[in-house]
């Protein structure tokens, strides 16, 4: 007991310095009511005050916090969600729980800083107003408070209102020599956020942060050489020394398309793949595609090249089924699939998708185009099915409507190749020993299960498929 | 007169302060009173400028109408589950969103031909009575004859039987909202299609239930009674009741620069997870058919997302491992047709199987994603 008295002298000594809230536990960063904010980390603050914070908590003040009146003679409510559980510090003014009665939705709001110490309701139980919603433990105000001086004083905004800030974001703008009173707050009740900081500094170098990039705090870095720019409407404030202020990192779970994508290519793994690339010259489709855009566009559908890239890989697999089998597990059989559903990688707004178009080999390049319509649609709208989803054989992915040239495509199990096809680029090429004439180039990058595919057929199948694109009035003799 | 309020009409003055929002403005003009319309027809937009102004205004000293229109959207109450109140397929089918609101409530469907008002109060002046009867009394000036009546519920009645308004209401620490549709000429089949649950029998919740009415339009009386014409004789209403004298003001949810704050809002409240994250419990117990075989399927779901899944399968159908495995692939993911499709077809791609079985587990999937 002795060396807790001496700790706890000289402790007090350290909390007329210095008192940090970093230090608190909870996920949560709340101010405890006015907010010294210098930060001292020695191993004795750190170590030795959080002990005395859990014995120093009991001899806070613990009081219940009432349902107030809701009015129009309401007398009960309904508790639908809490915001905290027992054991969360909350600020004034900081959503405690939503209640509902006759169509209304409360926001029940704290009328104290402290720890939640109560719940008295769960979800769905009846709260008659005057009742007790929880208990919350006030925490003392440190005596003698030099800290507060430290810090700058509430600033008084334009509508005279005491402006809302925690002391982590009062910090930050002292670092940055900037008066609160000058930014905007846009959380609750005009309350001043990081983020409002930031763009506010932002639009001090000139350097507009479009809405969306606002939301994170991004590292704005400006040199003492670049006076800040003029920016109506406000004038350009005298230069200010700045240093570098970086976001913080920030950890989340994967949702549910990454975890698909992090299975299906982990599973990949244990193919073993190998590439081939190989160069196409597209020089005639362009102007056959050309020729067919209004005839197509007149049945209602827009004609692209896909439709022909994948009618001709299905002409090509007639001739080289194995490219379109399985292979199980344990590698003892091989299946050669009959319909050749090929799979187009999509780039949707959730991620990844791999929809297939079925039974290519009885479709024709126009009915592939209306099927790519429909997948598309569905697509960007988020409801591609099961069956859409499932049951490709082959897959190919057009990276180069992005861009690219050449790539190395991951094979999709339970397939055993896909091709990756890059942009189309104009390129000088020789059409005799010593012309030159413009051409319309475009690269394949094949991968394959090199377990049951070897080079020589991934070579034969690559020509073959580039022979009908080449030359698309082959593809006229093999239509079915 | 409609009155535009533009960014340049609000950086008044030679201080060059950031501060000239919304707010300053309504300070400038010092009126007791304030009408508003919306310039956008976007929910999440109306929304978000619903809770700009609850948030950022001062509402001690002042009141304040809105009345804003919306494109085709179905809206739930905040308490509500979206699986139980309307057809979540025919929604996705026909391209209706669907918002969810902060106010309490049932759920109801929005197009053009329905008005929506919102009285902006302080907590002391809430008062949805004498809202209503601003109402009903603009209704009546227009047609003298028009039987329209507010309930107790804070509905209004059409000839004491059609439901043509119903009500939610928001309140927070000082301010509170008060606000409610007015069916003039909404799209009624659609109505009555989109706000009938395809799965609402097996699901079992404590989410706040829809009372369903039976609806009319008010241009089913009355031709002459349009939109437009409603929304100014409420206007004008509104400055009778209260004593108030201005002018409709049209505000743009899309300046930021004047709502600071207004896109984060409005993009907040389009996430699923406020959407459907945000279903109070409950758990679904369906039993389905697939290929002539009996499946039963319980699941639990907690915050949008499946906490447990348990499926009931002969186990001469399929073998109980993949069964297994298959449930424990929706676990822990969102309840959200989407997210099951692309979880499952990675599942039916990694686990080495028969085509046989590989369709029975396809066709096991659209059966479950057919209750979401």
């Amino acid at each position: 007991m002795a060396a807790m008295t001496s700790v706890r002298s000289s402790l007090t000594t350290l909390r007329r310095l210095v008192v940090s809230h970093r230090l608190q536990q909870g996920p949560r960063l709340q101010a405890l009511g006015p907010a010294p904010v210098v930060h001292i980390s020695t191993p004795l603050t750190s170590i030795h005050w959080r002990g005395f914070r859990s014995s120093h908590v009991a001899s806070g003040h613990v009081l219940p916090f009432k349902l107030s009146d809701i009015g129009e003679g309401i007398m009960e409510v309904t508790v639908k969600e809490w915001y905290v559980k027992e054991g969360d510090r909350v600020c004034q003014f900081d959503s405690i729980c939503e209640v509902q009665s006759d169509k209304a939705s409360v926001t029940i709001a704290s009328r104290y800083d402290g720890v939640i110490r109560k719940l008295y309701y769960d979800v769905d139980a009846v709260a008659h107003v005057g009742s007790t919603l929880v208990d919350i433990e006030t925490d003392k105000a440190p005596e003698g408070d030099p800290e507060e001086d430290v810090v700058e004083t509430p600033a008084m905004s334009y509508n005279h209102e005491k402006t809302q800030a925690t002391p982590a974001v009062r910090r930050l703008a002292m670092e940055n020599n900037i008066k609160l009173s000058e930014v905007v707050g846009t959380g609750k009740d005009g309350r001043i956020l990081k983020e409002d900081i930031i763009s506010f500094l932002a639009k001090q170098t000139g350097a507009i942060l479009p809405y969306e990039v606002q939301n994170i705090p991004t590292p704005v870095i400006s040199t003492p050489d670049t006076p800040p720019k003029e920016e109506t409407p406000i004038t350009a404030p005298p230069a200010i020394p700045r240093h570098i202020f970086s976001g913080e990192d920030r950890t989340e779970p994967l949702n549910g398309f990454q975890k698909a994508m992090v299975k299906t290519m982990s599973a990949a793994l244990k193919t073993p793949h190998f590439g081939y690339c190989d160069e196409v010259d597209l020089t005639q489709l362009v102007r056959l595609r050309s020729e067919l855009k209004d005839l197509a566009e007149s049945r209602g559908v827009k004609l692209s090249y896909m439709p022909f890239f994948i009618k001709a890989a299905s002409l090509g697999l007639l001739q080289f089924p194995v490219l379109n089998a399985s292979v199980d597990e344990s590698c003892q059989n091989i299946t050669f699939k009959a319909s050749h559903n090929i799979g187009l990688a999509m780039d949707t707004p959730q991620g990844l998708l791999v929809p297939n178009v079925k039974s290519v080999q009885a479709l024709s390049v126009f009915d592939i185009a209306v099927e790519l319509k429909r997948l598309q649609a569905l697509g960007s709208a988020g409801q591609l099915g099961t069956a859409d989803l499932t049951g490709g054989t082959f897959t190919l992915s057009n990276i180069g409507s992005i861009g690219g040239t050449y790539a190395k495509p991951v094979i999709l199990p339970p397939e055993v190749a896909i091709g990756a096809l890059g942009k189309i680029q104009v390129l000088p090429r020789f059409i005799s020993r010593d012309e030159i004439a413009k051409a319309y180039i475009m690269n394949v990058s094949w991968s394959a299960d090199h377990r049951v595919i070897d080079g020589a057929t991934m070579s034969r199948f690559s020509n073959l498929w580039r022979s009908f694109l080449e030359n698309p009035a082959a593809m006229v003799l093999d239509l079915k | 007169m409609i009155l535009r309020l533009s960014n340049r009409a609000c950086v008044l003055s030679g201080s060059a302060r950031l501060k000239s929002t919304l707010s300053t403005c309504f300070d400038e003009m010092g009126k007791a009173g304030i009408i508003l319309k919306s310039a956008s027809t976007g929910i999440f937009e109306n929304l978000a400028l619903e809770d700009w102004i609850h948030d950022h205004v001062d509402l001690q000293n002042r009141s304040i109408l809105l009345l804003w229109r919306n494109s085709p959207v179905v809206v739930i109450g905040r308490h509500q589950n979206p699986w139980q109140e309307c057809n979540l397929p025919m929604l996705r089918r026909l391209g209706i969103p669907l918002a969810r609101r902060r106010s309490g409530g049932g759920t109801v469907f929005h197009d053009f031909g329905n008005i929506n008002m919102t009285f902006f109060t302080s907590k002391k002046k809430y008062d949805r009575h004498r809202n209503l009867k601003v109402v009903t009394s603009a209704l009546k000036a227009l047609k003298p004859d028009l039987d329209v009546t507010a309930t107790d519920r804070f509905d209004i009645l059409l000839n004491g039987h059609y439901k043509i308004s119903g009500t939610a209401a928001k309140l927070g620490r000082t301010s509170a909202y008060h606000h409610c549709t007015l069916l003039c000429s909404v799209d009624r089949s659609v109505l009555s299609s989109v706000l009938k649950s395809n799965t609402s029998e097996v699901i079992r919740s404590n989410a706040t239930p829809s009372v369903p009415s039976p609806v009319k339009n008010l241009s089913d009386v009355d031709p002459t009674l349009d939109s437009d014409t409603i929304m100014e004789a409420i206007a004008s209403q509104y400055n009778n009741e209260f004593g108030f004298d201005s002018q409709v003001i049209t505000v743009d949810p899309a300046h930021e620069a004047l709502m600071p704050g207004i896109h984060k809002m409005s993009k907040d409240i389009q996430m699923w997870e406020w959407i459907y994250g945000k279903t109070p419990k409950f758990s679904v117990c369906a039993s389905l058919v697939v290929d002539d075989v009996n499946v039963k399927l319980d699941m639990d779901i907690k915050s949008g997302i499946v906490e447990q899944c348990a499926v009931e399968i002969p186990e001469d159908w399929l073998p109980p491992e993949t069964v297994n495995e298959f449930t424990s692939t929706l676990n822990g993911s969102k309840y959200c047709p989407n997210e099951a499709a692309v979880l499952l077809a990675a599942f039916v791609r990694t686990r080495s199987m028969s085509a046989g079985v590989a369709g029975k587990i396809q066709r096991l999937c659209e059966g479950v994603l057919s209750v979401m």
